[in-house]
């Protein structure tokens, strides 16, 4: 049911507030934090019937984490070699947050860009998954997905890879396993 | 005065946006803000900037429309107002501009 049914892609967003008019922006499914998709900080998983977000900005806290989520969310966005690698055996995703750019200043903004330009090419390099995702708060941090791929080349994606790290095929599976329990 | 040929004009692109704010924002708030997030690239972009109604129009030539888009992507304030500049249409004209406005006007009539 998640998965395209033509060569047209469908989207995805994970956001943090109760978005309905979500097909109006174009999305097929928006996953909503708090009821869809759960954020951990650390510690154990303790709900194991929806999909799940490791938040940390510890790569080695990720490291010891890694079979209990889906998906990781490193906000200090460093490149470590040894979770990227754990991460692609495990088939995990990392989640890079748009938010990140559109929610800061300045200096701390062009910071946010290099941080993630050089995340995204490390995960490319090594060929790790990646989600985009904006994690709005409310109705002005959500992008259409055209803006997601505008925003994606920024940050050193081409528009094909920028479309597919928000498309319900890559992530379908993740979400269905969980529908199906 | 000297008429240049079509072919000798600077070709220009129009990109229709929609405007969602808190509060009324007007073009010049706008223009403070392309100019703030474009940097360097602001003259290449050169906006101008006409607004109809919660539409919003901008004219720039056609190598910057792009570049217009990704910064319109990262604007989440206008003057400390939170609003969001929705790209919806490019075009090379602005009668087919504002046909799309009147469509989508149309549209939320009913």
């Amino acid at each position: 049911m998640l998965k395209a049914s033509g060569g047209r892609l469908d989207f995805f967003d994970i956001v943090n507030f109760d978005f309905k008019d979500f097909s109006k922006f174009g999305f097929s499914k928006v996953f909503v934090a708090g009821k869809d998709v759960f954020f951990y900080k650390g510690g154990e998983r303790r709900d194991a019937k929806s999909p799940s977000i490791f938040l940390s900005s510890d790569a080695k806290e990720m490291i010891k984490n890694l079979k209990f989520f889906d998906f990781f969310y490193l906000q200090s966005y460093d490149t470590n070699l040894e979770l990227a690698t754990k991460l692609k055996k495990r088939k995990k995703f990392f989640l890079v947050s748009i938010g990140d750019i559109l929610f800061s200043k300045g200096i701390e903004k062009a910071n946010k860009i290099a941080k993630m330009s050089k995340f995204v090419k490390f995960c490319n390099f090594y060929d790790v998954d990646f989600i985009l995702a904006t994690l709005a708060n409310d109705f002005y941090g959500v992008r259409t997905p055209r803006e997601i791929e505008r925003i994606g080349e920024i940050i050193g994606l081409t528009r094909q890879q920028a479309r597919f790290s928000i498309s319900l095929e890559k992530v379908g599976d993740i979400f269905e396993k969980y529908s199906q329990r | 005065m000297i008429f240049l040929k079509s072919i000798l004009r600077d070709k220009k692109r129009y990109l229709l946006f929609k405007v969602f704010s808190e509060e009324k924002i007007n073009e010049k708030e706008i223009a403070i803000e392309i100019f703030k997030n474009s940097g360097i690239f602001y003259s290449k972009i050169n906006p101008k900037i006409k607004f109809e109604g919660n539409f919003g129009i901008i004219k720039t030539n056609p190598k910057a429309i792009e570049d217009l888009e990704r910064i319109l992507a990262v604007i989440t304030e206008v003057n400390k107002k939170r609003a969001h500049l929705l790209p919806l249409y490019i075009s090379g004209s602005l009668k087919k501009i504002k046909e799309k406005i009147r469509e989508l006007e149309g549209k939320r009539k009913e």
